[in-house]
């Protein structure tokens, strides 16, 4: 049963869906379907782990485990301090759940170097959407999920505003922008830098 | 026998959905039935693999038709009125249409909802070939002139023409549609065929699991198994609108030659109306007759397969979410202006007519398109990492598992000595 239970649930959000833009076909429900719809590119992103990703060294490792709480408190202030892409992972709820997850925080330390590459936008919808996901599906708390609906929820707000702002030329431009981003980032930062960090990658 | 075959659950009644997985996870164990799957997989797939590569990549700007067509257009302006300002006339956008075009016959008349425009179509005689067809654009509510677009004869073929022809028929009119209906069926049967194969090759793997530190066919098919599984439920429903689409022409048919032809056997042996009583009021006759639903065309009387000889007929569409893409068509007598009938459309129409949306992928905005266009590329990747899987192939991990079952299943079934 474990085989099939990722893929049914996959396969029942997109049924959901292709139905929901068709019966309901405004508001709320396209944005259901949107988000529907958007899981199996997400999940299969998050699955294609890059040849070309950063790799963290033996020494890096061993560097990270020794880190105490005070300096992973300062490694969290300093993470805090960049613009936008942690912006969402700022708020009390996720900084919890942050501290609670060593991983985590190697994790997203190296991601964000990689974020910072893309624009404004890539970057917002990526932050969002693309990293709360890998997060929830590394995640094995309750309230780690939590930050993340939030970060969700967030993210389809930036979407939103780019669709009522943006002439649609230009809103094409920045979804296929933010495509390429999601892609590049999740390859070279979320995937390989989350898994990496935890410190028992196979190569390690 | 198998150890396990077809008997699982130890003889207890089960219930229904642990039967059912049961039974299908009994039914992919069996050594025999893995090898028979695997061959429908790969022959299935293999038969329609290039074809279906033709389709998505010929589908990909599809999707984007609307924005490549404004794009190459230009944006479309009209006049600035209130939004419940009348509509022209339809006799009198025909007969604009017929002094700009004076040897040739109106056909059809379409109203868009989206956009207060009235296209009118026009063809030198009532049964020409729609490659013949003059399209002139309105602003529905002045009756002002926005464009005259050229016949396909008359102009070279678009991108778009093309791509759509490849995708639709490949230049092959009825014959093409057939063949391609043929095609998205083994297609479904290969992507049936493969998620019955999944789960004996994904018992040993996390979900999402792609060994990369194995050779290049298995990191292949680790990743063919993701994207295709991923996805299956989109290519499904892609697959099967697919084969109704492709149906679209021989389903009309068959409505026009059964439940068309009973309501106008009355007039089987009356010649076509030399006058035509006004397309104004037919449509207004249709208003009255379906008042909550929006007129989208008229078609004028023809002997071609989209209409009949002595009616007008009127498509009219819902207002909701769901019956604004079920068309429904009101005959209306072309010589005395009288509704005929109101027919209601049979259930393959009805299908039809749920599949394209489901299909086209236009039915939630840019961003919904661009989801179906992603799909569609990734959709690509799994029939050429298929491809490329079957070049590459050694013994293949079927037919060593097959061996192997039937190497574990020698002892069992030898008598004892």
């Amino acid at each position: 049963m474990h085989i099939w239970k990722w893929p049914i649930l996959i396969g029942v959000l997109t049924v959901f869906g292709l139905l929901s833009a068709l019966l309901g076909q405004f508001g709320l429900w396209v944005w259901l379907a949107w988000i529907a719809l958007s899981v199996p590119l997400f999940v299969i992103l998050l699955s294609i782990k890059g040849t070309s990703a950063p790799k963290l060294t033996r020494e890096m490792i061993a560097h990270l485990e020794q880190l105490d709480e005070k300096d992973w408190n300062s490694h969290y202030q300093r993470i805090k301090a960049l613009p936008r892409v942690v912006a969402s992972m700022a708020d009390p709820i996720f900084s919890r759940a942050y501290r609670q997850s060593q991983f985590l925080n190697r994790g997203v330390s190296e991601g964000s170097d990689v974020f910072g590459r893309f624009s404004l936008s890539a970057r917002a919808v990526f932050a969002n959407a693309a990293t709360s996901v890998n997060i929830w599906f590394k995640s094995t708390t309750g309230e780690l999920r939590k930050a993340v609906l939030f970060a969700i929820l967030d993210g389809t707000l930036v979407w939103a505003l780019i669709h009522i702002a943006m002439p649609p030329i230009i809103e094409l431009v920045i979804y296929a922008l933010v495509g390429v981003g999601a892609v590049l980032a999740l390859k070279n930062a979320a995937a390989a830098a989350i898994r990496d960090a935890i410190g028992n990658h196979p190569d390690l | 026998m198998l150890c396990g075959e077809f008997q699982w659950n130890g003889g207890r009644r089960p219930q229904a959905g642990v039967a059912v997985l049961g039974f299908v996870m009994t039914m992919t164990n069996s050594a025999r039935t893995l090898r028979r799957w695997n061959w429908v997989h790969k022959w299935s797939s293999l038969v329609c693999t290039v074809f279906l590569l033709i389709i998505c990549i010929t589908g990909l700007p599809l999707i984007f038709h609307d924005e490549i067509d404004g794009w190459l257009d230009g944006a479309q302006t009209y006049a600035e009125l209130p939004k419940d300002a009348p509509r022209a006339n339809v006799d009198r956008l025909a007969a604009q249409a017929h002094q700009h075009f004076p040897n040739e016959v109106v056909r059809a008349v379409f109203f868009d909802d989206d956009e207060p425009q009235a296209v009118v179509t026009l063809a030198p005689t009532q049964d020409a070939d729609l490659s013949q067809n003059h399209w002139m654009r309105f602003d529905a509510r002045t009756g002002e002139l926005l464009k005259v677009i050229p016949s396909l004869k008359e102009r070279p073929l678009t991108f778009l023409d093309l791509m759509l022809r490849l995708h639709v028929d490949l230049f092959a009119g009825l014959p093409g549609n057939l063949f391609l209906a043929t095609m998205a069926l083994l297609f479904v049967a290969a992507i049936v065929s493969g998620l019955v194969l999944y789960g004996p090759f994904m018992r040993k793997l996390d979900f999402g699991d792609i060994r990369y530190n194995r050779s290049g066919r298995v990191k292949w098919l680790d990743l063919h198994n993701l994207l295709g599984v991923v996805t299956v439920a989109w290519t499904l429903v892609l697959g099967v609108t697919g084969i109704f689409n492709e149906l679209s022409k021989p389903l009309f048919n068959l409505w026009r030659a059964t439940e068309v032809s009973t309501l106008i056997a009355s007039y089987k042996d009356k010649p076509m109306p030399e006058h035509l009583s006004s397309a104004e009021a037919a449509f207004e006759k249709a208003k009255t007759a379906l008042p909550d639903r929006f007129i989208s065309s008229i078609t004028y009387p023809t002997t071609a397969s989209f209409g009949t000889p002595h009616h007008y007929v009127i498509w009219t569409k819902g207002n909701e979410p769901l019956t604004s893409r079920i068309a429904s068509p009101v005959l209306i007598d072309a010589e005395t202006g009288e509704v005929t009938a109101t027919p209601a459309l049979p259930w393959y129409l009805t299908a039809l007519q749920i599949s394209r949306p489901l299909h086209f992928g236009d039915y939630g905005g840019l961003p919904l398109k661009i989801i179906w266009a992603a799909l569609d590329l990734v959709t690509i990747v799994v029939l050429a990492s298929g491809l490329y899987l079957w070049l590459v192939r050694g013994s293949s991990p079927v037919e060593r598992r097959a061996a192997k079952g039937r190497r574990l299943s020698a002892p069992l079934s030898a008598p004892a000595e």
